[in-house]
């Protein structure tokens, strides 16, 4: 087959500008990010619940665990790397075509709408049937919910599964676009390309140059999320024509299998789009090209097979008598273990390339330096899981809760975070406001991140069990207690990155008027200094208003105080304006949920 | 041959999730140190570029170290499968089933200490687990309970004394207050 000449992309009509797909990628980062704040706020209600603070209903602790749930894994950190894939793509030499990025549209556009219907479902029509929904739970509500809102909720999970379908179809007419191909090559040859194939053969080296190394895991996930989205979409719809025709029906066995089939690749939805940022950014900063032999062809070749067949891992403790599904569950233990290798190997890979290297510890950097030891004390615990005679005793416990922030949170959030840093001057075409916020923000979420983790997994060694409103006994109050504070440094830490980040993009309402440096304001700089003081006076008596609201009630006070807040903000006073809006909102919160509670 | 399984517990926490838990701090701790070192090397003045052939052929042996790791950590843990516990001949047999939201013992007790219990765990409604914690809390062993199906569970629990089972599978709005008691005598 001879190849096609190259064609500059501007001529085939095919190509999409920088502009439009930093546009896209931006949107992507905006949305997602707004979901994390909420997802995480959601996170924190229901953390204080269990200690006890403002004891939420069991019902709606349920209600609030699903959303928490989608939101914070499919809407937040799945969405992010989704978005932030194409940019890595783009910076790698295979940038979105028309095709890819109507795909790309269509993905943003249905997560969006998939993670609203969501929040709508659980928080306003009481779906709580956790973000793993075991059929046929959402259809015994025990009068919780109707089956109108299991309809609804299967209605968005389906939209979020055809995101992530969209998703896939975007990265494969990225990375398999023929005229990107100069040395042409047919279907399968591109695809072998995009598996790194052509690193030990010729014949898959379609292109002049050798494959990205990011490009390998990001064309590995694409197509595995294919084949492990499409049976859980026919599951959702048996679920949506179940809520409208009771007489359907399905084993929930098989349900069970089916979920986790998709249930285990959509966690590495998460994990090898953050390999490929690791792959992209940290070679970058080392100065060096990434350290990597032919083996680890080899481990992703292991991973895109064994991804999609090792769900059943999650369903170790079902074996009931005259089915197979104990021998499912023995051939899934090696096939988990194997799927090791990759991430075995790719940290070998990045700390080659970081070891010994004139390596620029910036911003972006330090979260990924930070991510990859969390990747490599996550993946520990995995190995751990993975194993039947282990997972007895871990199983369904806060371990398992520990294990999953440890790997989500504080491996792949800090690869997303360090993306954005990265990522962010191109996109918008603005510098970052301050780099001393943004190295507040890592330690913030690690420390707290930790100090959130850690109890959970000495709670799931003690036995606690996972998905309880309210843990049994008095046993681990103490642990869930003490995770609170660290619960709130990732929250500030959070508050710290939205408002940098806002900083960065220009939202000069926030600006403190005493910023502005007095050479430029001369005359105006008295009557600024006295706005500010007039600032504070009013910002400081809404920290007043809020807690006689708390305290003494009416909760309306803390309406008060936040708008005193508000007053004071535009004032310019904007440090305690900001004490007094977190502290207003806070006590709101607590006002209101505790007048709604019994 | 396949051993019986029995509970191991230490104090309050089961032995197996005790090891667990200090193989794995020794691991980490490990890996804090490697972290440390990695960090460290890129500290000082302008380093000899690395010989790639050698950091390929290390490559290579780790990847040979974590697959034979891996192999032996399987090898290790295969015989003791909840699926590969031998039953005994004298055990007792009891039928638990779940439904929203508690669990129903046929017989109901009191059962022996040191004879062999075969749990047929089964489901009226939902996706519940069965989860048996000793007299201290310590959590001895589990297994899913399936609408429909049965799970066999087999296990020996060798002191007398009130344990405690908790729904360990999210079956609802009243999942916490899933809970049960049961009696072993002498």
């Amino acid at each position: 087959m001879s190849a096609p000449a190259a064609v500059p992309q501007e001529r085939t009509g095919e190509a999409v500008g920088e502009r439009q797909v930093a546009a896209l990628v931006w949107r992507y980062v905006v949305a997602s990010s707004s979901i994390f704040l909420v997802a995480g706020a959601l996170g924190g209600v229901l953390r204080q619940s269990q200690a006890h603070i403002v004891e939420l209903r069991p019902g709606v602790w349920y209600q609030v665990m699903t959303a928490h749930g989608l939101a914070a894994f499919v809407g937040w950190a799945a969405f992010a790397l989704m978005g932030v894939s194409f940019w890595v793509l783009a910076e790698c030499d295979h940038p979105l075509g028309r095709r890819g990025f109507l795909l790309a549209d269509l993905c943003w556009w249905s997560m969006v709408l998939g993670v609203c219907g969501v929040v709508v479902s659980t928080l306003a029509l009481n779906f709580g049937g956790s973000w793993v929904f075991l059929y046929p739970l959402p259809f015994h509500s025990v009068g919780q919910w109707d089956e109108f809102a299991t309809g609804a909720f299967a209605f968005s999970v389906l939209l979020c599964g055809i995101s992530i379908l969209a998703w896939c179809g975007a990265i494969l007419a990225c990375v398999l676009r023929p005229t990107t191909h100069e040395r042409g090559g047919t279907l399968i040859e591109r695809l072998g390309y995009g598996l790194g194939f052509g690193l030990v053969s010729p014949r898959f080296q379609t292109r002049r140059a050798r494959v990205p190394f990011p490009v390998i895991p990001l064309t590995v996930i694409a197509i595995d999320m294919i084949v492990a989205t499409i049976p859980f979409a026919l599951l959702l719809i048996e679920m949506i024509v179940q809520s409208i025709d009771s007489t359907v029906s399905v084993d929930p066995l098989l349900a069970k299998n089916v979920l986790w089939w998709f249930g285990h690749p959509v966690v590495y939805l998460l994990l090898f789009p953050s390999v490929a940022i690791y792959y992209h950014l940290v070679p970058r900063y080392a100065g060096r090209p990434l350290v990597a032999g032919r083996a680890i062809v080899i481990a992703w070749l292991i991973a895109v097979t064994t991804n999609m067949v090792i769900g059943a891992h999650h369903v170790y403790l079902d074996y009931p008598s005259g089915s197979f599904q104990a021998s499912i569950n023995t051939i899934t233990e090696p096939l988990t273990l194997a799927i090791v290798t990759p991430s075995a190997l790719s940290l070998y890979s990045l700390a080659m390339t970081i070891y010994r290297s004139e390596m620029q510890w910036t911003v972006p950097m330090q979260f990924l330096f930070a991510g990859l030891v969390s990747w490599l004390v996550a993946g520990m615990q995995g190995v751990i899981n993975a194993v039947i005679s282990f997972d007895v005793v871990l199983h369904n416990t806060e371990w398992i809760v520990g294990h999953f922030h440890n790997m989500a949170l504080l491996n792949m959030g800090l690869v997303i975070f360090a993306s954005i840093y990265a990522f962010l001057p191109r996109l918008t075409g603005r510098e970052w406001y301050s780099d001393t916020l943004s190295k507040w923000h890592l330690w913030l979420t690690v420390i707290g991140g930790y100090g959130s983790v850690v109890p959970w997994m000495i709670q799931g060694i003690e036995g606690a069990p996972r998905r309880w409103a309210d843990l049994p006994g008095t046993r681990y109050d103490a642990l869930t207690s003490w995770s609170l504070p660290f619960v709130a440094l990732i929250a500030i830490g959070q508050l710290l990155f939205a408002y940098n980040l806002m900083r960065s993009l220009g939202l000069t309402w926030l600006r403190p008027r005493t910023a502005i440096p007095p050479d430029d304001v001369p005359v105006g700089l008295e009557r600024e200094r006295g706005r500010d003081a007039l600032g504070g006076l009013i910002a400081g008596s809404g920290i007043g208003l809020s807690l006689v609201g708390l305290l003494v009630a009416p909760i309306e006070l803390a309406v008060a105080g936040i708008v005193a807040g508000v007053v004071g903000l535009r004032l310019g006073s904007a440090r305690t304006a900001a004490i007094t809006l977190s502290l207003g909102a806070a006590c709101l919160l607590v006002g209101v949920f505790e007048r709604i509670l019994p | 041959m396949v051993r019986p399984r029995h509970a191991g517990i230490l104090f309050s926490v089961n032995t197996k999730a005790m090891w667990i838990a200090l193989a794995y701090l020794l691991l980490v701790a490990i890996a804090l140190v490697g972290a440390f070192l990695l960090l460290r090397s890129t500290r000082g003045p302008r380093k000899p570029a690395l010989d790639s052939e050698r950091v390929e052929r290390a490559e290579n042996g780790w990847f040979v170290l974590v697959a034979v790791s891996l192999i032996v950590l399987l090898l290790v843990t295969y015989d003791s499968v909840p699926w590969r516990a031998e039953a005994q001949g004298d055990r007792q047999i009891v039928t638990v089933t779940g439904q929203q939201f508690g669990f129903t013992f046929d017989p109901p007790g009191p059962y022996r200490a040191g004879h062999q219990i075969e749990f047929r765990l089964t489901s009226k409604d939902v996706n519940h687990a069965f989860a048996l914690f000793s007299p201290r809390g310590a959590l001895i062993d589990q297994a899913q309970m399936l609408p429909g199906k049965t799970v066999r569970l087999l296990v020996t629990l060798l002191r007398p004394g009130t344990y405690s089972v908790r729904c360990f599978e999210f079956c609802g709005i009243g999942h916490a207050e899933m809970e049960a008691r049961i009696v072993v005598r002498p």
